[in-house]
């Protein structure tokens, strides 16, 4: 497990990251979601143990993470901008991180690389970007550690690769310990991989919760009342995030058990009543959106 | 640690990343040592073939110049791998990218450091001392290595490493503080620079401003670099003088430099480890590393940056307003200090305009510094030890016999011409010395505010009213006092204290070659070859017997003491002697060095006879019937050229006493004052055997101006 307690990074007058209390459960892909400049970066390479934090700490399966080669040996770390040897290969990098993970395995980088048809002794400054970002996640995957931390390392890969690398973690979870942690701007990406999604805005941790709580508290009905009742009459009893209405046709996202949310609506005698599916978009638009905080803004 | 993550395997992963600085220093030591040792093991076998030189002095120049501290490729080699390495192996730290990389991975962050930190020592070390090995064997395999010269390039192979160890560490440091390859460069010149660059400028400061400031040789601020350090500690500046009397040895300082540089080394390691475990990763990319230096450091470099433009501007303005420029180049100086630092620190044109608290505590720190020398608050100009605190006291007076310590071959870095002079004297009459002292510190408080070198105290130049005097008091308490006062020439007091000091035997034991170069002589087991005369008519050198030159040292020595202050205001020396001499013990070089006895007056009769006799012609002053005629040329006002032709034997009679050969006009500049306007061109009447053997029939003359302060004769 992952904990951070009240971590605070500065830079010079800016607060990259600002008193985030986060847990990081084992077994479940863990989603941190921000704009650019949101302390996603920071954040990882704080629990990546390249930066300590200037207040909290930070500690991976209880043992804090800077200068702690022991700890380090839990987890593999995808920066955003993947560093590799000047002239190196695949094969060069790979002796590397052999000499530096004891867990290393160089079997399965072998067969990764055969399978994600990359050639081992090109150099990888010949390499595309998806290349590279495939290569480090080939690495990270050899080093077979426990926990791995990718760094808008989905962006780039094009969605067969990318499917590909979701399948392998989903495999890895299911037959060893491994929790992924991936930080991405983008909420499309993580929507069908993560378990658990926090939420970074300028350094605070907006919110970090399961997503299948988030999605079983959250739903979207649409609904069509007889033109006597007043919808309002009800609205209190409910805990509308959001609600729209095009002609007599309410749609409405309401948090709260559905069973329940139903049996409310039912006392205005709907004449049409449907739950539709929520994205992760709409979830974190209404349930930040009420806090306070303009949602859209922050992820498109 | 398992051995998989073993130190050797970080070594070998990090050397893997350089290979370019090994292929690199492998190439530079191969041109450095084996390919010169060829080029040097031919041409020595040649010269030695040839018979130009032999053996002895061919293997002592071999073990020098190519294995020993005399081979500026290597010295230059080991100081470039030292920069190159540190910065080459740290520049991970400056890599945002690298710096995450290595930071991730699950290796100590010190670990990491020292394998770079080895490796990089490793990478100009192994191949200097594989090619320095490959040089040994040209040298064994030629005939020109004997084991003293091999036990003389190991003694070098030791200075060398803990010179390059000690740059090597300075950059290293330099690059941890920093966080950018190029300010790294530029922090290497403030470490390696700036306290040499501070001692410099206050030398120079003092000297500009005070007065009476003694100089003292600016050999010392050599310790204070490690670059010059390097250079001290191979005796470089010293080579010729010392290769002639020990020709393979280095001075016991060197050794005991080296070994401070070893633990100067050391402990530099441990602060580098202890800097890296405390430099945060996010500086890289950034000028400085910590926040907390930036502010020290802006004020270290501000304060001889703008120092250094407040010696500059009153330097280009001679006799000028000194003050206004100071204040001037001051202000400059530390705007541009500032300005350039922030820029670098904050990468942003216009952070010239922040952080101004530190340029303020850079302005006072620089302005009491500069006002200490302006102002004088110490007394430095007006301070004299009192009489009674005295136990002795020396004067050199440069005017006098000036050319004495030009041609001491003794004479090394740290010792200064008036050192050289002052530093065995001892005159235990104080009471003269002390009455120059007073003269010349009144003088000195009239002057302070007449700016840097007033033009009337430096009007007319050799024949100036004032010329320098250094004087050393030597305290019963074992202190010394040293300074440097103007003297007037015109001063009755001066005049008659310096006669008093004059003649002294002690002031003329420090103050002539004679009576000094029988200890040398003996001392250093040289060889004399020759003895030579030189005069402006005539130059020979002879073989002579020990017997015949002891003859003459001791005539000459005697004649000598003879010489008053009176003589030397009115005459001027008529020849030279000097020993031609190879050292006794195999020369590392083909020619011969001189050694001087000194000048040889007119009033040295004894001296000239001997000289005749022994086969020299040695003539004293001119006499009228030797001369055919006189040409007298005058410069005009206007640039144009007169000439007037003396015939008459009578007014040729009447001139001569009062003409100075131009060749040693100025040997007693201090006290001959001549008129370097009036030119006169003695011809002599030539004898048919006199035609054959003189090198000249015409010679140069100045007519004398008179006794100091007598205002002329003519």
């Amino acid at each position: 497990m992952i904990e951070a307690n009240n971590v605070t990074k500065r830079f010079g007058d800016l607060t990259a990251v600002d008193d985030v209390t986060l847990t990081i459960e084992e077994g479940k892909v863990f989603g941190l979601i921000g704009t650019n400049g949101a302390g996603k970066s920071t954040f990882l390479r704080m629990l990546s143990g390249i930066l300590t934090p200037d207040t909290g700490s930070i500690e991976i399966d209880s043992m804090p993470v800077y200068e702690n080669p022991k700890c380090k040996e839990s987890f593999f770390f995808i920066s955003d901008e993947a560093y590799f040897f000047l002239n190196s290969t695949p094969d060069d990098m790979e002796r590397f991180y052999e000499k530096c993970y004891l867990s290393y395995d160089r079997s399965r980088y072998e067969k990764l690389m055969g399978n994600f048809g990359l050639d081992r002794r090109r150099k990888i400054s010949t390499f595309s970007k998806g290349m590279k970002k495939q290569l480090s996640i080939i690495l990270g995957l050899a080093a077979m550690t426990k926990y791995i931390f990718c760094d808008e390392t989905f962006d780039g890969l094009d969605p067969v690769m990318r499917q590909a690398v979701k399948s392998i973690f989903a495999s890895d979870m299911s037959e060893r310990e491994f929790t992924p942690v991936i930080a991405s701007h983008n909420l499309r990406e993580l929507e069908d991989i993560c378990d658990t999604v926090g939420l970074l805005h300028k350094g605070g941790m907006l919110m970090s919760e399961d997503l299948d709580d988030v999605k079983g508290d959250v739903h979207k009905i649409q609904v069509v009342f007889p033109d006597e009742f007043d919808p309002a009459s009800i609205s209190d009893r409910l805990r509308i995030l959001e609600s729209e209405q095009r002609g007599s046709l309410h749609t409405y996202i309401i948090r709260g058990r559905e069973s329940a949310i139903k049996d409310i609506l039912r006392e205005g005698n709907p004449v049409f009543m449907e739950a539709l599916p929520l994205s992760l978009e709409e979830i974190f638009i209404t349930s930040t959106g009420v806090e306070g905080y303009d949602i859209k803004k922050i992820i498109y | 640690m398992t051995s998989k993550r073993s130190f050797i395997n970080m070594l070998t992963e990090d050397l893997k990343r350089r290979i370019w600085p090994l292929a690199l220093s492998l190439t530079g030591f191969f041109f450095a040592l084996p390919v010169l040792a060829l080029i040097k093991a031919e041409d020595h076998l040649n010269s030695l073939h040839l018979g130009y030189d032999n053996l002895a002095s061919l293997r002592i120049s071999y073990a020098r110049f190519t294995l020993g501290g005399s081979n500026g490729f290597v010295i230059a080699g080991l100081m470039i791998m030292a920069v190159l390495n540190a910065v080459h192996g740290m520049k991970y730290l400056h890599s945002r990218q690298e710096a995450d990389f290595y930071g991730s991975v699950p290796v100590l962050r010190t670990s990491k450091f020292a394998a770079a930190y080895i490796n990089g020592i490793l990478i100009a070390l192994i191949p200097y001392l594989l090619m320095y090995v490959f040089a040994v064997i040209i040298g064994v395999t030629n005939g020109l290595l004997t084991p003293e010269g091999l036990s003389f390039g190991i003694r070098t192979v030791l200075l060398e490493t803990a010179g390059f160890l000690l740059i090597y560490s300075f950059v290293i440091i330099a690059a941890i503080l920093t966080g950018h390859n190029a300010v790294t460069l530029a922090g290497a010149a403030v470490l390696l620079f700036v306290p040499e660059a501070y001692v410099l400028l206050l030398e120079g400061y003092a000297t500009d401003y005070f007065v009476t400031k003694y100089s003292t040789d600016p050999g010392h601020t050599a310790y204070l670099s490690p670059v010059t350090l390097f250079f001290k500690m191979l005796a470089v500046d010293d080579v010729y003088s010392s290769a002639y009397m020990t020709p393979l040895s280095y001075p016991v300082s060197s050794f005991v430099i080296a070994f401070i540089c070893a633990a100067v080394t050391v402990c530099l390691f441990f602060v580098s480890h202890w800097l890296i475990k405390q430099r945060p990763a996010e500086a890289a990319g950034k000028a400085m590393a910590f926040d907390k230096t930036k502010s020290v450091i802006k004020i270290i470099i501000m304060i001889p940056v703008a120092m250094a433009f407040g010696a500059f501007f009153p330097s280009l303005n001679e006799g000028g307003s000194t003050y206004a420029w100071l204040i001037f180049g001051l202000v400059v100086g530390l705007i541009l200090a500032h300005s350039v630092i922030e820029i670098i620190y904050e990468f942003d044109f216009k952070a010239c305009i922040r952080h101004i608290p530190s340029a303020m505590i850079s302005a006072v720190i620089t302005s009491a510094i500069v006002s200490f020398f302006v102002f004088d608050p110490l007394g430095y100009d007006t301070r004299l030890p009192g009489k009674e605190s005295l136990e002795s006291a020396a004067v050199y007076l440069p005017g006098i016999n000036s050319s004495y310590a030009s041609y001491d071959f003794t004479y090394a870095a740290g010792i200064t011409e008036a050192d050289l002079h002052m530093n065995k004297m001892m005159l235990t009459d104080i009471e003269d010395v002390y009455t120059l002292a007073e003269a010349g510190t009144e003088f000195a408080k009239e002057y302070r505010w007449r700016g840097k070198n007033p033009p009337e105290l430096n009007a007319g130049g050799s024949a100036s009213r004032y010329v320098e005097i250094s004087i050393l008091l030597r305290k019963k308490n074992g202190g010394e006092f040293r300074r440097s006062y103007y003297f007037d020439k015109e001063d009755a007091d001066n005049i008659k204290a310096l006669c008093h000091i004059y003649d002294t035997e002690e002031y003329k034991k420090n103050t002539y070659e004679i009576f000094m170069e029988e200890e040398r002589l003996e001392k250093y087991n040289i060889d004399i070859q020759t003895l030579s005369f030189e005069s402006g008519r005539y130059s020979d050198s002879l073989k002579l017997s020990d017997a015949e030159i002891k003859a003459l040292c001791d005539t000459m020595a005697e004649e000598t003491k003879g010489l008053s202050v009176e003589y030397l205001e009115s005459e001027a020396p008529v020849g030279y002697i000097s020993l031609d001499t190879k050292p006794s013990d195999g020369a590392t070089y083909n020619s011969i060095y001189t050694v001087p006895l000194g000048h040889v007056y007119p009033s040295f009769t004894e001296t000239l006879a001997l000289l005749n006799r022994y086969g020299f012609k040695a003539y004293g002053k001119p006499e009228a019937s030797e001369i055919d005629y006189i040409l007298q040329l005058m410069y005009s006002d206007d640039g144009t050229d007169i000439s007037e032709r003396i015939d008459s034997t009578s007014e040729i009679e009447e001139l001569l006493p009062e003409l100075i050969s131009q060749d040693y006009a100025s040997v007693n500049y201090a006290m001959l004052d001549v008129d370097n306007n009036a030119n006169f061109e003695v011809h002599y009447r030539k004898t048919p055997v006199q035609a054959e053997e003189e090198m000249n029939a015409a010679i140069e003359y100045f007519i004398k101006r008179g006794p100091a302060g007598s205002g002329g004769q003519l």
